[in-house]
């Protein structure tokens, strides 16, 4: 055999080498750095935050399939007293795991990087975990919960979000009625993953000193509009964008200097966000706090919003009389 | 299959190559032969395995990045195929190699690997035959080597580079896509092997290179200023030869895998520097030449030219787009992300009509003014077209660079990142990976942009008025026919170094 015949068939084995070893290599590496580093005995838990989902998943997020699908939420199910591992990655921006009731994060999860947490899950149970930075329009739908143990999720996870991607939602026409516009940003801004369908409330927040995110279809009550002229007058003069502060002298509202209080502050809680109040001032901090919306909502948006839920109450009543509201 | 060997000397008249070329001598000012000045370079150049033993560490890494895009992390910072690709090898092939190399990255260049091997069933080995007596068998013979596939000759009117100017273009105008989205790189490059393969397996030897891939285009452009050549060393050496190994093949190599005439070449344009001549010419009278900057200074066809004025528009564009202060040119360029359909349209027709029509309209306006200036019409207008546009190419290439460098530099801690964790899955192989973004020397990237610019615009002049010279002889006139192709590339600078200076 002549020496090129030689080279000839070391150049072959080298390619073939090199392309098996470039396609397989790194996926035995990561197997195996991953499998050397978890004692077997551990229960491993991958999830992976997928900001343009507004998810936690536990499904492999790839260059290949992240743009073109949506990803399942994780329910991961531990043993209890069986020590766990969690290793938390990004697919794509920072996210922060918050898991209060196991005593887990915040812990900000970078992409290109995996935060490994290790634990043992005490009691049964089914927890809700969340992220904590404002990660994309699709933010407030990322929460799920662990269950720990066999317990029936929908019977301990308390009242469900309502599970729409709400960030998806087209807007409405451009004549539509400033309640109208009120509702589709009250869902497409995510306000509906905390504040439930039509700001009932009832969303489960731990530690938080009223337990459950406010119910917000209520808010007529709350700025001293008890009759429907009155919230049809308020709505009115948001709609044809006329400041409130400017009807001081002659409104026909009753008390309209508090009710004028009461919109100035609301506005500005909406702006400028609201920490939530701890029940236990010992233990972790509320995962859901109202946010500060003021670089991503107008005055305008802002007023379409608090129209919207100004007519929830007329809404509801009428919905239940069977009248149109 | 098997196709008729043509003779030797046929094959020399109908490469479309060699009917391009002037029957000039090489010129040798100012060259200093490499190959005699480096102790063991002929040697390594003219061993079998060295293209081979230069692309496979290549092909590796290229997989590599290909498998990163498909199943590594979707942020393109936390990529190697992003972070390697589009800005560490896009830097170094624009500011180091095809200033310094001229094609050097043909020579690694994986894309055209499965290819060629399948055209030729050999990875280092040659298939040599005597033509005469080596009839029948597998295969086409073609001069004196033995080509598996179909050996199709690549159609007539497309031996140029008009599909490299607008596939390059094209690619450009979703530049915003594929330089954040990891998939959409593999998309591309897994396109260039493919194409590659299928190109070679149906077509003559590297008629990918030649005439479709889109990074050979402004290659072969910008390789005409390199500072090496490989040409031949004694021009009656070649004539006398009847071997013509160069062109044909032989038992020591393969014939030009790039359809040129090696003995006869006076440009870089087409050279991959595949180093086959080296191994072919029996009298070793073809060598590797370090030569001045600009030294290939003739552009061939309109389709040069234009390669010419869409490089200078991209970088351009980019400079304005990913550089400058306006995120709304940035939001339309993003189609991906924005979904600003409108946008893009706006700026995707802007790109091209500037690139196609306006910009080599304005020039024309300006080298037809110079020759009403000058008064005479002695020369062709086309030559005096082809040879003021030729100044686009250093200041196109200096543009390129200096438009690149601030993007390598601000963006150059990702590399050590990706080093360590190339498919952004949480590894750090050289303790690199968790090194913050830290772009260096920003503030300083200006005064290094601009004597850049300003050497590309002293080379443009220079070559330019060396056109004019030539082909203006009378007193006065040079001066004339070029003042206003002179005052567009100034205008052009000075608008390059607004946006990097404003």
């Amino acid at each position: 055999m002549t020496s090129l015949k030689v080279a000839e068939m070391t150049a072959v084995v080298l390619t073939l080498g090199g392309v098996v070893g470039a396609t397989a290599v790194p996926f035995y590496y990561e197997t195996a750095s991953v499998e050397r580093q978890i004692p077997p005995e551990r229960q491993v838990i991958t999830l992976t935050g997928v900001g343009h989902d507004g998810v936690w998943t536990d499904e492999e997020v790839t260059g290949a399939n992240y743009w073109r699908r949506s990803f399942r939420r994780a329910r991961p199910t531990l043993e209890v007293g069986k020590r766990a591992r969690l290793r938390l990655k990004s697919a794509d921006v920072v996210h922060t795991f918050y898991l209060p009731a196991l005593g887990i994060g915040p812990v900000e999860v970078y992409p290109g990087h995996v935060a490994e947490i290790a634990f043992t899950p005490q009691e049964e149970g089914v927890f809700e975990y969340y992220c904590r930075t404002v990660c994309g329009t699709p933010h407030f739908n990322m929460r799920g919960v662990v269950i720990v143990g066999s317990q029936d999720p929908e019977a301990t996870a308390g009242r469900r979000p309502e599970r729409v991607e709400y960030w998806r939602e087209p807007p409405p026409p451009e004549d539509a009625s400033l309640v109208r516009r009120g509702e589709w940003m009250f869902r497409q801004k995510g306000c509906i993953t905390c504040h439930g369908p039509a700001g009932q409330g009832g969303v489960p927040n731990w530690n938080y000193v009223k337990d459950t995110v406010p119910a917000l279809n209520t808010l007529a009550q709350t700025m001293f509009l008890f009759s429907p002229e009155d919230v049809n007058f308020i709505v009115e003069r948001l709609e044809h964008r006329v400041p409130l502060e400017s009807l001081e002298e002659d409104a026909p509202v009753p008390r309209f200097s508090v009710v004028l209080a009461q919109y100035e502050s609301i506005r500005n809680v909406i702006r400028r966000g609201n920490p939530a109040g701890k029940k236990d001032p010992k233990g972790p901090a509320p995962p859901l706090e109202m946010p500060a919306w003021e670089s991503r909502l107008s005055d305008a948006d802002i007023d379409a919003i608090i129209a919207y839920l100004l007519t929830q109450q007329r809404r509801e009543a009428a919905e239940q009389t069977g009248e149109t509201p | 299959m098997f196709v008729q060997a043509k003779g030797i000397r046929a094959l020399a008249g109908t490469s479309p190559a060699v009917a391009t070329l002037a029957p000039r001598g090489p010129a040798t000012a100012g060259r200093i032969d490499l190959l005699q000045a480096v102790p063991g370079l002929r040697w390594l150049l003219t061993r079998r395995w060295f293209q081979f033993a230069m692309i496979l560490p290549n092909l590796v890494l290229f997989l590599l990045f290909l498998m990163a895009g498909t199943f590594g992390s979707p942020v393109g910072n936390r990529n190697i195929i992003i972070i390697f690709v589009w800005i560490l090898w896009w830097f170094l092939l624009i500011s180091v190699l095809v200033p310094f190399l001229s094609r050097a990255w043909c020579i690694v260049c994986p894309f055209p690997f499965f290819g060629e091997w399948l055209q030729r069933r050999a990875l280092v080995d040659v298939r040599a035959v005597d033509p005469k007596k080596g009839k029948g068998g597998p295969g086409t013979i073609i001069g004196r080597n033995r080509y598996f596939g179909w050996n199709l000759r690549w159609p007539k009117s497309l031996t140029n580079i008009w599909l490299q100017n607008i596939g390059f273009l094209g690619l450009c105008t979703f530049s915003a896509l594929f330089l954040t989205r990891p998939i959409v790189s593999v998309g591309i490059l897994g396109a260039l092997f493919v194409i590659g393969t299928v190109l070679a397996v149906l077509y003559r030897q590297r008629a990918f290179c030649n005439y479709v891939c889109p990074v050979s285009g402004f290659l072969g452009l910008y390789a005409m200023a390199s500072t090496i050549e490989v040409r031949s060393k004694d021009a009656d050496v070649c004539a006398k030869c009847k071997d013509k190994g160069c062109l044909a093949g032989g038992e020591r190599g393969w014939g030009c895998p790039w359809l040129m005439y090696p003995s006869k070449m006076d440009r870089n344009n087409y050279c991959g520097l595949c180093m086959e001549c080296l191994k072919t010419c029996p009298y070793a009278n073809m060598t590797v030449n370090l030569r001045p900057f600009c030294a290939d200074t003739r552009l061939k066809g309109y389709d040069e030219a234009w390669k010419a004025f869409i490089m200078l528009t991209l970088a351009l564009a980019y400079s304005v787009i990913y550089l400058g202060p306006w995120g709304f040119l940035k939001d339309w360029a993003n189609i991906a992300e924005k979904a600003d359909f409108t946008g893009f349209l706006i700026y995707a027709a802007s790109l091209w009509i500037l690139a196609l029509l306006a910009f080599p309209g304005l020039y024309y306006v300006a080298v037809w003014l110079g020759r009403r200036l000058a008064g005479a019409d002695i020369a062709p207008a086309k030559e005096v077209f082809l040879s003021f546009v030729y100044p686009l190419v250093p200041l196109g290439l200096l543009a390129w660079v200096a438009f690149s460098l601030p993007l390598v530099l601000v963006n150059g801690s990702y590399i050590l990142m990706v080093v360590s964790d190339p498919f952004g899955w949480g590894w750090d192989l050289f303790g690199t990976a968790q090194i913050p973004w830290t772009p260096v020397i920003p503030d300083w990237t200006p005064y290094l942009q601009v004597p850049l610019l300003l050497v590309g615009l002293a080379y443009g002049l220079k070559t330019g008025y060396g056109h004019a010279r030539r082909l203006f002889t009378a007193r006065g006139q040079p001066v004339r026919a070029f003042a206003p192709v002179s005052v567009l590339l100034t205008a052009i600078t000075v608008l390059f170094l607004e946006l990097y200076l404003g």
